[in-house]
């Protein structure tokens, strides 16, 4: 009587899968839209409706966390005029958000949100272990925040945010390599950032390396949000999406752009060195 | 892993039922339908086609996911939908229109809320009797198997590169987990609040609301019981500790890196310890009855596979988790033979690329064809499995952490005042 809830609708399902089947994935505006299409309910089956359809591997930072999806579904509030403001790295007040893009700002900031503890492991890392994309995102966050980093903090504003609050966006994108992994008996088929597929090839992890051949040339998006409080707490946000790029024909390693192979030689050489097992190599 | 939900109408063949549709010879033109997964707009539309007569529906009922095995008259077809859906066909220009009334939204909304907080209340039964077996300290025998598990784990994994048995490995890791989640003292607080939650509490997770428990509740939280206030605070030990290595790693970082991570976390600067509600990912296990109730099931596409082999629907028993809302209603004994099933399964593959939903919406068709039945099935994306619930029984320690990382968190004072500081 009430699958309808649970279900994602088949009008926009079916164009979503025909794009996906191709790509692999979504563009991260694209992704927005569905956000702020779906409900709630229909967005926690959205990893297995994807999973049952394409074999796509399931990722967690795509719309299924709540906060991502409250961030993509601030990002599809904005008016396209505000968006290209913030992409060119503007700086808005909340007071001059629109109405609806300043439900969607408090309703993220009423959110617990997991997402900066990704970017709190970056600014933990010491510079040689760092991914390079992390490197920009955290200068762009701290571009954001200023001089007071504060991560993993949220404060609660019940009713509304003064109109003081400011919003900062940074997108950055990295390549990546999309390429078929068995899974005990099923092919997914599976998008990594360059420099992961690298550093999984330096590291032991053979149930996790990419194939030789195969290989699609793809690219990851991600935007940075950070809301930055009057009294000096920040509220982060980061969001990420990854798709093969367009045209994309199954390539050998060594038919790969350049991008993409130093990014993987810069993995392979930073294998190794991650968080995880710094202290192992001596780093920590 | 993908569920499936799917609500079964399995009727006789040829059976009748009073019409609430006017007298039209039009609606007895005979129409042949086998639908694998189709919105109702889309099935209505083949049926106004065979039986020619204009048939809509209305559009916040459109997307309704239907699977049709139907031969006979039209009339029969409709009235079988308003039926199962109670809702009610209405006069459209030259044809007819499907429609709800506001009396039946009005049902269905209690329908789904009752259903929801039927869920909870049978999960915390479930809970309330392991609680008193978690968080125990681990027998000196069962430490005993964890080191073994390791050492076993260790060993497949030191392997020549190529050589290590992944999935001996996975099965090891589940065995570990199963044990460790004996002792997690953050599974037990999370099925503790489940357990003490309050019909308000309930009533605002069942709604799809944000609840907080805690130990000094604010007027919008509830508050934790004296063992779960206990379990928070060791909880709080344990956190502190963490920390304090955390610290100890990170000393070179820098002032400003240390800054951050040097936040104030001494047991005696809490202030308060949340749990909240969150949703999460799907609900494994799997059912498939068939028979003429009305049923929710959730199907895993992976057993789907395995019941394959087996030459009965009989040996795919329902692995019902402690939920245990629906009891296995009467199995319809249908033989399948196997290599029928097999191509069965495989033509549906092919159609998942179009809809998810088309693996399953096949197999159950190929049932209906073999019971001879005429069948309207309703087919969803997943099952509604209570989030709070999924929480608490998330099947390994990482999937839990995940997910209790964004829902368990510890206030403290901070020198600018109360911040909330996620762990």
């Amino acid at each position: 009587m009430w699958a309808r809830r649970l279900t994602i609708p088949r009008s926009l399902l079916r164009p979503l899968l025909a794009e996906m089947d191709s790509t692999w994935g979504l563009a991260l505006d694209r992704m927005a839209s569905v956000a702020a299409s779906l409900t709630d309910e229909q967005l926690d089956r959205w990893t297995q409706t994807l999973e049952a359809a394409l074999d796509i591997a399931p990722s967690h930072e795509r719309v299924v966390t709540v906060d991502a999806r409250d961030h993509l579904r601030l990002w599809a509030s904005l008016p396209p005029t505000v968006r290209e403001r913030l992409l060119a790295g503007e700086t808005l007040r909340y007071g001059e958000l629109p109405v609806q893009a300043r439900a969607a700002v408090l309703r993220l900031a009423d959110q617990l949100s997991s997402s900066s503890s990704a970017l709190f492991s970056t600014a933990a890392l010491p510079p040689a272990a760092r991914e390079p994309w992390g490197e920009a995102v955290d200068a762009g966050l701290r571009s954001i925040l200023g001089s007071r980093v504060v991560m993993n903090t949220t404060v609660r504003y019940p009713r509304d945010l003064p109109n003081e609050t400011r919003i900062r966006v940074v997108r950055t994108e990295v390549p990546a390599v999309g390429y078929q992994r068995q899974s005990e008996r099923r092919a997914y088929r599976v998008i990594s950032p360059a420099w992961d597929v690298g550093r999984s090839d330096a590291s032991n992890a053979e149930a996790m390396r990419a194939p030789n051949e195969g290989l699609y040339v793809g690219l990851e998006e991600i935007q940075s949000l950070g809301i930055l409080l009057p009294d000096g707490t920040a509220i982060l946000c980061n969001v990420r999406s990854r798709r093969l790029t367009e045209g994309a024909r199954p390539l050998n390693r060594g038919q790969l752009p350049e991008p993409v192979r130093r990014a993987i030689e810069e993995g392979r050489q930073a294998g190794g060195r991650t968080l995880d097992n710094a202290a192992k190599t001596g780093m920590l | 892993m993908n569920s499936i939900l799917f609500s079964i109408i399995l009727l006789s063949a040829g059976s009748q039922t009073p019409t609430e549709l006017p007298a039209d010879s039009r609606l007895q033109a005979r129409v042949e339908v086998v639908s694998t997964c189709v919105t109702l707009a889309e099935l209505l539309q083949q049926i106004s086609h065979q039986a020619g007569v204009p048939l809509k529906v209305a559009t916040e009922l459109e997307e309704t996911l239907v699977v049709v095995r139907w031969g006979g008259e039209a009339r029969g077809l409709l009235q079988l939908l308003g039926d199962y859906f109670q809702w009610t066909w209405e006069p459209d220009g030259a044809g007819y229109r499907l429609e709800r009334t506001s009396r039946r939204r009005e049902v269905e909304e209690e329908m789904w809320r009752r259903e929801r907080l039927d869920a909870f209340d049978s999960a915390r039964e479930a809970l309330a009797a392991e609680i008193s077996q978690a968080s125990q300290p681990l027998s000196d025998e069962e430490q005993k198997k964890i080191q073994e598990i390791r050492r076993a784990m260790a060993a497949l994994r030191n392997r020549p590169e190529g050589q290590t048995d992944w999935e001996a490995h996975n099965k090891l890791s589940i065995e570990l987990q199963n044990l460790l989640k004996k002792a997690d003292l953050a599974r037990t607080l999370a099925m503790l609040a489940f357990v003490e939650a309050p019909e308000e509490a309930r009533l605002r997770l069942v709604a799809g609301q944000a609840v907080t428990f805690a130990d000094k509740p604010n007027p919008r939280q509830f508050p934790l019981g004296p063992r779960g206030r206990e379990l928070a605070q060791r909880l709080v030990q344990e956190y502190s500790q963490l920390s304090k290595l955390s610290e100890e790693k990170h000393a070179e970082l820098g002032p400003e890196v240390m800054r951050n991570i040097r936040t104030p976390f001494e047991p005696s600067n809490v202030k308060q310890v949340v749990v909240q509600s969150s949703a999460s990912s799907g609900f494994p296990g799997f059912l498939f009855p068939l028979d003429s109730t009305v049923i929710v099931a959730s199907f895993d596409d992976r057993a789907l596979v395995s019941a394959s082999v087996d030459t009965s629907l009989e040996a795919v028993k329902p692995k019902w988790s402690n939920q245990g809302t629906r009891p296995a209603t009467d199995w319809s004994q249908i033989p399948v033979n196997e290599s029928a099933f097999r191509r069965a399964v495989e033509a549906g593959k092919e159609e998942l690329r179009r809809e998810p939903c088309a693996l399953f919406a096949r197999m159950l068709l190929f049932l209906a064809e073999r019971a001879d039945r005429n069948l309207i099935a309703e087919a969803s994306d997943a099952y509604a499995a209570p989030p709070f619930y999924e929480l608490v029984e998330g099947h390994t320690v990482g999937e839990l952490f995940t997910l209790l990382s964004r829902t368990f968190h510890l206030e403290v004072e901070d020198r600018e005042g109360a911040i909330v500081l996620r762990q």
